[in-house]
């Protein structure tokens, strides 16, 4: 069960912070993650070394001005992300480093030197080791991902360190040692000094607190042998004044590590017939989760598979999962399995339940327990951190699904559908307030027209003004240009900054959200942030053919209310768009689907003059008074990154008894999806489109099939 | 009245034709009562903030030259992308001067954009831009020859400039035209040194009465005239596929195969080097076949040139492209050499056939061939065409055409 702890995390700060510090072949390897304080006099230091267990260890510290050197109690337990490194195991040693206070004048800067055998080593971070506040989160993250006993040899650890008595008046002790308990309360773990059980009986004695070596074994580890024979030391779990030493070899056979390079972590072997990967953990909202992974059992061994949670229920993941297709995994099986791998799908996806009000609380102590029929104890497996993020949620659902599934609608409507409405709510809540930046704003009078202006990128922006600019009726108008990368807004301030040093431009304003908020949401924050009594939405690849097409439009829409747009053309001049209209597309699913009339064909095509009522018009021009606007409750934000709320608006519009005009008096220039470098579009993909078109078809699906009634 | 002209390059950093003729035409309007000029040059060096705080520097003392290090520069939409080149320190200069009119001769390397400094900073001056080429119109350097198979092409459009460069969306191309467009409307007067770009650019949307003709004027060079060998040609420019180079040796196999020997050939030019391998190969295997014809001599200077065409009777330039107002023809008749050349764009309007020159079918060996061979073997024809030679327009002409110009424009500016 050691081997089934799969921290993200680590594997993170191995390829990046955590940088091995020796390379040599007779030095041993490691690298320090966490420097934090345990009490007022003693340093936490976590991270990982490939030293026999049965090495002493001393430490040698400078912090600041002082030094010392000192024996480290050390605690230990295999790490799964370290198989490629012979002997390598996660260590916590404690070096005491006599009183200190940590407040400002306490040392930051920390050296440390270790001496497994005969030779001192430096075993700090690149950069120097900075010393963190205190133990208590880092101690939580631990609890997230170890197995339930290297994490209850952790707690017993502390307590043993952090002595009750010394810890009256040590602040950071004292918030250590009751983090200790309160996580182990919260994992139902015992801190007896006896605990039940032989695994910490034996522990105590030193030997192994596996009950087998298979089990003690990280289960990724292959080697030529099959599994070695059992060793007597605490090969992945102990504490070194009780261990035995042990040859290195013997700890952890020297893998290949290549296999694991095409998967990401799991347990298992692709030679062996069980394996198991978490790929994903979604926290939706207080009641669902959402978990993604694949998992093979050619040998039908798992007799369940269950979420434990902290709070309630086990939930058995197989009553909510959906088996679906992951050529990756199969790809590797087949190698091993042949046809036997073609017949199955071994992904899954699924949507678990909680009690209101504890989904968010389970998710962050993921653990999963897997019985089989012929082993007593069952496999433990931890995802890496759960996703709380509404926005980073949505994309890894929305990309967590193969190309192609069967019965996709199915597909969304018990899955997708549900899971991206309870994250849409937490999306909408989460945008918070926009960031505007104003460029030669001076909010003397308010302009007329407001124009909106989404951006993905940045490309067009000054071919955009500096067509724009040549217009003298754009001179009373201001552009709200709207964004959802926040790190991007201070790119687009300067850049905006430096365009209109030389261009003549209306007012400018910047409005930022959050990442990921989406087109719709960006727009419509920015809308909410506009002086003029008309918007305008126009995206920045819409040129003008000429210029006073404003006033036209503007002139158009007064006569019209509701909402208005313009001829959308190509840039060879025929059409792109005069308004949409909607039919079932008669397929599998008979979702309706959007249709533009004259697509395509000659600007002059007979009836392409004529300006009149359409159904729905493009956002990428589209101008509705702001009162009607914010009657209607802007934009819809429950579309999947943004698609469809320019059709929902005008339906919306509809149904309230406002049309949408379509002039043709006036022409734009769309040049759609060819100047933008994916823009909006890196976050979609075919399913983001179908959840889309299922959402508008299940919303307006009434209003669409009286129109079309009305219409024969 | 005080004039700034803005090249894009300075005559002692690099020499070009253009160049030379703007730094020509500054030190005439300069020297002429009642005006003032300063001539501001972009200098390649990279990093305009090199000397801290400022792109501009002197050149050698001189109080009215000034070299800048114009910034980086976007080459699709062909703007500044270091707006503050423009927004502080020209911003700076031309707040300084103020000059009364603006004549810039050639954007390449600094940008489009950077008309509208000079009208939202200086708006009471004119601003005249002379045309040199076509790259307004032609991604592909200004050619005006698809970029894949050198085919001639004689409009640009969003979907036949995508055509060429298929990794470029039409929309592209048209964003691209469209602001170009809304770049080049804030000048008053444009200057074209052919008919053949008058008429391009024309075609291409610039009103025609806000663009002349003005042909390039010369300053005087020594000449060292006589009777040439008769059977001799010389190639003055570059060694590069679009300059004909190979349909010229082609046609010198030709006449070797038909047993005409009577002649030879002489090439002047550099830039071989960098040319495409094909090329290089292909020149250098019709070389090997023709060497008893021809004398590949490279790189040549000016100064030289009174010598070099002593040894020709005729120049030829047989480029595949356009051509917009080529000086080697200008040149060729300085020296009383009469030219054979292609029958199309600028080589056809500055030579005219049976009078100061033969035209040839652009791109056909054999036409040249027979044109050659026709020069190559008659005296008086060759004496008729260097009587028909008319004499080049000179530096001095040009300046006063500008120095009339610039009052013009200041007067109707006044007016206005």
């Amino acid at each position: 069960m050691l081997g089934l702890l799969l921290p993200a995390r680590y594997r993170y700060r191995l390829s990046s912070g955590g940088v091995p510090l020796w390379r040599s072949a007779s030095a041993p390897e490691g690298a320090v993650e966490i420097c934090t304080w345990l009490s007022r006099s003693m340093i936490w230091v976590s991270g990982w070394l490939t030293t026999s267990p049965g090495d002493e260890l001393a430490v040698r510290w400078t912090a600041g001005e002082r030094s010392g050197e000192a024996s480290a109690a050390r605690v230990y337990w295999s790490r799964f992300d370290l198989v490629g490194f012979a002997g390598a195991a996660a260590q916590v040693l404690v070096v005491p480093i006599g009183p200190s206070d940590t407040d400002e004048s306490a040392p930051h800067d920390l050296e440390l030197w270790v001496r497994p055998e005969s030779t001192w080593y430096r075993w700090t971070r690149r950069g120097g080791a900075g010393i963190a506040p205190d133990v208590v989160e880092h101690l939580e993250y631990l609890a997230g991902c170890t197995s339930v006993e290297a994490f209850s040899d952790l707690c017993r650890f502390v307590v043993e360190q952090v002595a009750e008595p010394a810890a009256e008046g040590d602040p950071i002790a004292e918030r250590a040692l009751a983090a200790a308990h309160r996580l182990a309360a919260h994992r139902e773990i015992s801190l007896d000094p006896e605990p039940e059980g032989t695994a910490g009986a034996d522990a105590r004695d030193g030997s192994v607190v596996a009950t087998s070596a298979a089990e003690a074994l990280p289960l990724g580890v292959r080697s030529s042998e099959p599994a070695p024979e059992p060793v007597s030391a605490g090969s992945a779990l102990g504490r070194t004044k009780a261990a035995p030493a042990a040859p290195r070899s013997e700890l952890a056979p020297s893998p290949d590590p290549s296999w694991r390079r095409p998967l990401p972590a799991y347990i298992g072997d692709p030679a062996l017939p069980f394996g198991l990967c978490l790929d994903r953990f979604l926290v939706l909202d207080d009641s669902w989760v959402f978990l993604q992974g694949w998992c093979v059992d050619f040998d039908h061994q798992v007799e369940s598979f269950e979420l434990v949670p902290a709070v309630g229920e086990s939930i058995e993941i197989r009553d909510h999962w959906r088996m679906l297709s992951r050529p990756d995994v199969r790809e590797v099986y087949r190698q091993h399995f042949g046809e036997l791998a073609e017949s199955v799908d071994f992904g899954f996806i699924a949507l678990l339940p909680f009690a209101t009000g504890t989904g968010a609380a389970a998710a962050r102590q993921p653990r999963f327990e897997l019985h089989f029929r012929d082993r007593r104890q069952p496999l433990l497996a931890a995802p890496g951190p759960a996703v709380h993020d509404p926005f980073l949620a949505r994309h890894f659902l929305l990309f967590s699904l193969p190309a192609e599934a069967e019965r996709p609608l199915e597909l969304v409507e018990t899955i997708l559908a549900p899971a991206l409405e309870a994250l849409a709510t937490r999306c909408v809540a989460a945008c918070g307030e926009p960031r505007v930046h104003d460029i030669g704003v001076d909010g003397s009078s308010d302009p007329e027209v407001s124009l909106i202006v989404p951006l993905g990128t940045f490309e067009m922006v000054e071919p955009f003004l500096a067509v724009l600019s040549d217009d003298r009726a754009l001179d009373e108008t201001e552009i709200v240009f709207a964004i959802d990368e926040p790190r991007q807004a201070r790119e687009l301030e300067t850049l905006l900054d430096d365009l209109s040093r030389l261009y003549y431009t209306p007012a400018l304003r910047i409005v930022s959200l959050p990442q990921g908020a989406g087109i719709a949401a960006s727009s419509h924050a920015a809308a909410q942030t506009a002086r003029g009594e008309l918007l305008l939405f126009l995206h920045d690849d819409v040129v003008p053919l000429e210029a006073g097409w404003l006033p036209r439009l503007v002139a158009a829409h007064r006569e019209h209310g509701g909402l208005t747009a313009p001829r959308l053309l190509y840039e060879d001049g025929s059409i792109q768009s005069r308004g949409a209209r909607f039919r079932r597309d008669g397929g599998a699913f008979d979702l309706w689907q959007a249709i533009e009339p004259m697509k395509g064909l000659p600007p002059s095509w007979a009836g392409a003059r004529q300006s009149g009522e359409v159904i729905a018009a493009s956002a990428a021009c589209l101008m509705i008074d702001r009162a009607l606007y914010e009657e209607l409750g802007g934009y819809a934000r429950r579309y999947a990154v943004g698609d469809f709320e320019d059709y929902d608006l005008c339906l919306r519009a509809r149904a309230a008894g406002h049309g949408t005009l379509l002039c043709a008096e006036v022409d734009m220039v769309h040049l759609e999806g060819q100047t933008r470098n994916d823009g909006w579009g890196w976050r979609r993909n075919d399913w983001t489109a179908l959840y889309n078109r299922w959402l508008f078809s299940k919303r307006h699906g009434r209003l669409l099939e009286e129109l079309a009634a009305a219409a024969d | 009245m005080k004039i700034l002209f803005l090249s894009h390059g300075h005559p002692s950093l690099q020499v070009g034709g253009a160049e030379v003729y703007a730094y020509e035409l500054f030190k005439g309007i300069r020297d002429l009562p009642g005006f003032e000029a300063v001539f501001l040059a972009r200098s390649s060096e990279p990093g305009h903030n090199a000397r801290g705080g400022t792109p501009f520097r002197g050149l050698d003392g001189r109080s009215d030259e000034i070299l800048w290090q114009s910034g980086r520069f976007e080459g699709f939409y062909k703007v500044q992308p270091e707006k503050d080149v423009y927004t502080v320190h020209l911003r700076e200069l031309l707040e300084e001067w103020r000059p009364d009119l603006v004549h810039v001769q050639h954007t390449d390397g600094i940008g489009y954009d950077i008309l509208r400094e000079i009208r939202r900073t200086v708006p009471a001056a004119p601003i005249v831009y002379t045309l040199h080429e076509l790259q307004a119109i032609c991604h592909a350097h200004g050619l005006m020859i698809t970029w894949n198979g050198g085919q001639l092409c004689r409009e640009s459009s969003p979907a036949r400039c995508h055509g060429c460069f298929p990794h470029v969306a039409p929309g592209r191309f048209y964003l691209r035209e469209r602001m170009i467009r809304s770049q080049l409307d804030l000048v008053d007067q444009f200057l074209a040194p052919s008919q053949f770009l008058l008429e391009r650019y024309v075609e291409w949307g610039i009103p025609r009465d806000r663009i002349r003709f003005e042909e390039y004027g010369r300053m005087p060079q020594d000449t060292q005239p006589g009777e040439p060998p008769r059977g001799g040609f010389a190639f003055f420019g570059q060694v590069a596929p679009h300059k004909g180079l190979l349909v010229l040796l082609k046609a010198v196999e030709l006449l070797r195969n038909s047993g005409f020997l009577d002649f030879h050939l002489f090439i002047h030019g550099g830039n071989l080097e960098k040319q495409p391998p094909e090329f290089r190969q292909r020149f250098d295997e019709l070389l090997t076949k023709t060497s008893d014809q021809v004398t590949f001599l490279g790189r040549y200077r000016v100064r030289d040139l009174a010598r070099l065409m002593r040894e020709a009777a005729w120049v030829v330039v047989p480029s595949v492209w356009w051509e917009n107002s080529p000086l080697v023809i200008q040149e060729a008749f300085m020296h009383g050499r009469p030219v054979i050349c292609s029958d199309i764009g600028g080589m056809a309007e500055k030579v005219t056939d049976g009078v100061d020159g033969l035209h040839f079918r652009v791109g056909d060996a054999a036409s040249l061939a027979a044109t050659m061979r026709t020069a190559a073997g008659s005296p008086e024809l060759w004496r008729r065409l260097r009587d028909g030679i008319r004499p080049v327009y000179t530096m001095a002409e040009t300046v006063d055409f500008h120095a009339e110009l610039y009052r013009e424009l200041a007067a109707r500016r006044k007016v206005a």
